[in-house]
């Protein structure tokens, strides 16, 4: 008998001795009361030591990509997703889409935010791969101030709404700040493997 | 009304004042205190050393010497804890009888500062007075059992000239655990030293708590460390200051 | 000693005794301690911004015991819905196994290096130990797990491996293995370690992580993580192999995100950790990246037998390490003479379940029972009751000879006769009143220096 034959038939055959009731979830009593999304998401990405900045037009994301520039010193090597393309970008950047090539800066934009946990949730693509906000030293993530949901159920809701639960798109992420970690003597380190800083732009629409 | 009085093992063997000093709390607020002569142990010794048959019969020695009687007073947490958390599942297969007689007398169990504080009330302390700055050690079953926690502090704070100091961690475990302090003794006594050094910490000369192995735990760290810090059951401050420092017979 | 020889000493539960002593009275491990302590206090802000957290812990509590009492349906409809997508699924009864199936896939994608996202499930089997004889480089890209891989220490804590070594410590080690120049500086420290892992990220031939919870409506393996390392590890190498097992399963996305907060912030006081990631499947086909083959090795070593026993909610657990932030035991030996993957109150459990009472047996006795553990855990498994309860399995499997036993049946005996009783505490009394010095404490007991008068003396009964 193989192994899967024989573990399902040892779960078939328990009986647990706790009894199980139907409860409901009643989130109001566990999430935070919050009126404003935006202002609470950008609140928790502060506290998530994002820096947060908003943007009315492309010209102003270029500004914002500009200045993030100049301060770190980075090179104008932009890696982009394919879905923005189409967006009027400086001509000052380099932008490449396709391999990443070492470029410090990942741009890209996001399915939605989620404003209980200042998170911004990804969905991969063909137009929207992982390795973009990923890869580079930073990240900067657009979010419209129109797809800032209150919590992740919301978020998952969103996705469901065009989405099958029978085909998921290969990978969900949700990120919430610059990579960390407290391994050593437990004191927090911003930047390890992931991006070591993530601007998010919050806009009314691209 | 009258109120049983279990009076532990460890009471029996290191301080039967501590008895006699609850009674004579219980009396001067007229509650009839009797102490069944056929007591012995609760059974925790061998229930957490996992014994369970003989933690069994001994449930039911238990139930039956007490049974019938008003309200039962236990001057330990872990004691009433054990009774009141612990014999459910040791009685389950024992006849209704006994199921029956374990559920009248469970309403009526009370750990000795939840009896004061629920059925005397911490008010009545305001006519005592002592003066005594002393810092309140957080037994974890009285605790996490039984949710002792506000009761001897609001009864403490009424007492005239009585001045709670808390230490940063009242709530951390002493290391005694029974046997745990005798299999594990390098480990327990490191445990209490961490105590102890909190204790020290808030410049008290006497430290309160209710459960007569975690004092003899602290007692003993204590003057290993030669540390001149008084160790008190809740019930010797209550009784001194009640009673002044009268001989107790 | 040999660094192997050393390992499997560290590594050995019935070794506990041996291991603890040597803990107690190592000062830099005290230090150590000391500094995770700040954990406690962390926990209880991030705790703050849920309004109800019992009710919060409730909730996860009731969403694990219905997962584990429907673990067959859920299981069968995960692997409906993995396969689905293109997931290859194993399933693995005993460690063996768990090792050959991933050398299996290695060989067959002609892998020669691996990378390694924290996977306590590889720790149980010893992965790396076999692939590495297998001549397959593996490289654990954690932080905490890169650092004990290098110094041949198993982790002494479950989410942070290397909580015991102090930053002098790994400064030595970092100086040893990097061509870099020395620093005490944490922050260079984990800059170092960032760019002398990342190459192995772009060069790994496999990814490995394990997986804190499998979704059962789509199929999906989800890890929660900081680094950004589970996220290299599940995207960059052409094959990711996730390890989980059996009770690892919940329903759906709604349960996940319910669980996601307690994990959250009973592990490192965060309302959320930095990346969620869940992943349904391989690369589709106009995806930039991704895996071209993704399998997931679902093991049972023990798990269903378990679940057959008293102590099935020890299946539960999220593997957060509250119980372990928490634990008076743990924070004064640390995790190492635990002896085996799981430290701390749930691995004393965890450990003793699975190894059994002869290797593990003293575990579930190193606990006062005083809870500090329960009332953290965010899926309120009963810790203590459950230490208890394998205690009651050690003593009746040991001989009635064994003291302990003739101590305790003694008690008993006189228990139920109270005149024999009131005749042995009145010995007792005198015995001990003779023992007392001058100021009534006593150092010893008719010259047995028992475990209670180790650096502590016992008040003369009154």
């Amino acid at each position: 008998m193989s192994a899967r034959t024989n573990i399902l038939k040892k779960l078939r055959n328990i009986k647990l001795s706790h009894r199980t009731e139907d409860f409901k979830i009643d989130l109001k009593k566990i999430v935070p009361n919050f009126k404003n999304n935006e202002k609470f998401f950008r609140a928790k990405s502060i506290e998530n030591n994002c820096l947060v900045e908003t943007a009315k037009n492309i010209d102003e994301i270029n500004d914002k990509i500009l200045n993030f520039i100049q301060v770190n010193n980075y090179s104008h090597d932009l890696f982009v997703w394919p879905s923005l393309r189409k967006l009027n970008f400086s001509s000052k950047f380099k932008i490449n889409s396709k391999k990443y090539n070492n470029e410090k800066v990942g741009v890209t934009s996001c399915f939605c935010g989620i404003a209980e946990t200042g998170s911004l949730m990804f969905v991969s693509s063909e137009s929207t791969p992982m390795s973009h906000s990923l890869l580079p030293e930073s990240h900067i993530a657009i979010v419209r101030r129109a797809d800032i949901v209150r919590t992740m159920e919301d978020g998952f809701k969103k996705y469901f709404e065009k989405e099958s639960i029978d085909q998921l798109d290969r990978q969900i992420c949700f990120i919430s700040g610059p990579s960390r970690t407290a391994d050593i003597e437990l004191t927090m380190v911003i930047g390890v493997h992931g991006p070591k800083r993530l601007l998010i732009l919050i806009i009314d629409d691209l | 009304m009258k109120v049983g009085l279990f009076y532990t093992c460890l009471v029996n063997i290191f301080d039967p004042d501590l008895a006699y000093k609850a009674k004579k709390i219980l009396e001067f607020f007229d509650y009839e205190v009797v102490i069944p002569e056929s007591q012995t142990c609760c059974a925790q010794p061998n229930f957490n050393s996992g014994d369970f048959d003989n933690s069994q019969e001994l449930s039911k020695s238990f139930i039956n010497d007490f049974y019938g009687i008003d309200y039962i007073v236990v001057p330990s947490g872990s004691c009433a804890g054990m009774i009141l958390k612990n014999y459910p599942e040791l009685i389950t297969n024992f006849p209704d009888e006994i199921k029956e007689k374990y559920k009248s007398l469970k309403k009526n169990i009370f750990e000795f500062s939840d009896f004061i504080y629920k059925k005397i009330g911490s008010e009545q302390f305001s006519q005592f007075s002592l003066e005594k700055e002393l810092t309140y050690h957080d037994s974890c079953s009285g605790l996490r059992q039984l949710k002792i926690k506000n009761q001897p502090r609001e009864i403490l704070k009424k007492i005239k000239g009585v001045k709670i100091n808390e230490m940063s961690e009242p709530e951390e475990c002493c290391g005694f655990g029974g046997s745990f302090s005798l299999k594990f003794g390098g480990i327990s006594s490191e445990i209490v030293e961490k105590k102890c050094s909190d204790i020290i910490k808030t410049n008290v000369k006497n430290v309160c708590l209710g459960d007569l192995g975690c004092a003899l735990n602290i007692k003993g760290k204590l003057e290993w460390m030669k540390e001149d810090i008084e160790v008190s059951h809740l019930i010797d401050i209550l009784h001194e200051s009640m009673f002044k420092k009268e001989n107790v017979i | 000693m040999s660094q192997c020889l050393k390992k499997k000493m560290l590594f050995n539960p019935s070794n506990f005794k041996k291991n603890y002593n040597k803990n107690i009275n190592n000062p830099e491990l005290k230090k150590s301690l000391f500094r995770s302590r700040k954990i406690v206090d962390s926990r209880k802000i991030a705790i703050k911004s849920v309004s109800d957290f019992e009710l919060l812990r409730n909730y996860s509590s009731e969403i694990k015991n219905i997962s584990i009492s429907n673990l067959h349906q859920l299981l069968i409809n995960w692997e409906k819905n993995a396969k689905k997508n293109g997931t290859i699924v194993h399933w693995a009864e005993n460690y063996e196994d768990v090792n050959k199936i991933i050398y299996k896939i290695a060989k067959k994608n002609k892998v020669k290096n691996v990378i390694k996202s924290k996977s306590m499930l590889t720790e149980e089997s010893g992965l790396n130990d076999y692939l590495i004889k297998k001549e397959i480089k593996v490289t654990e890209t954690d932080l905490g797990e890169y650092i004990i891989q290098n110094s041949n220490e198993p982790p002494s804590h479950i989410i942070a491996p290397a909580i015991h070594k102090s930053k002098e410590q790994v400064s030595e080690l970092f100086s040893r293995i990097h061509n870099q120049k020395t620093t005490n500086n944490i922050e260079e420290l984990t800059q170092q370690a960032r760019e002398n892992i990342r190459p192995h990220f772009f060069n790994a031939d496999m990814g490995i992580t394990g997986a804190n919870f499998l979704i059962s409506d789509s199929g999906s393996t989800v890890i929660v993580t900081n680094e950004g390392n589970g996220r290299m590890t599940n995207t960059l190498p052409k094959v990711h192999v996730a390890v989980t097992s059996i009770e690892k399963c919940i329903s759906n996305f709604e349960e996940l995100s319910l669980m996601l907060r307690v994990l959250t912030r009973s592990a490192t006081s965060q309302n959320i950790s930095n990346y969620i990631s869940i992943t349904t499947g391989t690369k589709k086909q106009k995806d930039l990246d991704g895996p071209k083959e993704f399998h997931v090795i679902l093991m049972d070593v023990g798990r269903t037998k378990i679940l057959e026993s008293d102590t099935w909610e020890i299946l539960k657990c999220i593997r957060c390490g509250a119980c372990m932030n928490h634990c008076p035991v743990y924070h004064t030996i640390g995790g190492h003479p635990y002896g085996w993957v799981y430290p701390g109150p749930m691995g004393s459990i965890l450990n003793s379940s699975l190894l059994g009472n002869k290797i593990a047996g003293d575990l579930p006795y190193a606990s006062t029972l005083c809870n500090q553990c329960g009332v953290v855990c965010p899926v309120k498994i009963p810790l203590p009751e459950l230490m208890v309860k394998l205690r009651n399995r050690k003593y009746k499997s040991i001989n009635i000879f064994k003291f302990e036993k003739i101590i305790l049946t003694f008690w008993a005996f006189i228990s139920k006769n109270p005149r024999i009783f009131n005749f042995f505490i009145s010995t007792i009394r005198k015995i001990l009143k003779l023992q007392a010095n001058k100021k009534n404490y006593i150092s010893s007991i008719l010259g047995l220096k028992f475990g209670w008068f180790i650096k502590r003396f016992l008040p003369k009964p009154k």
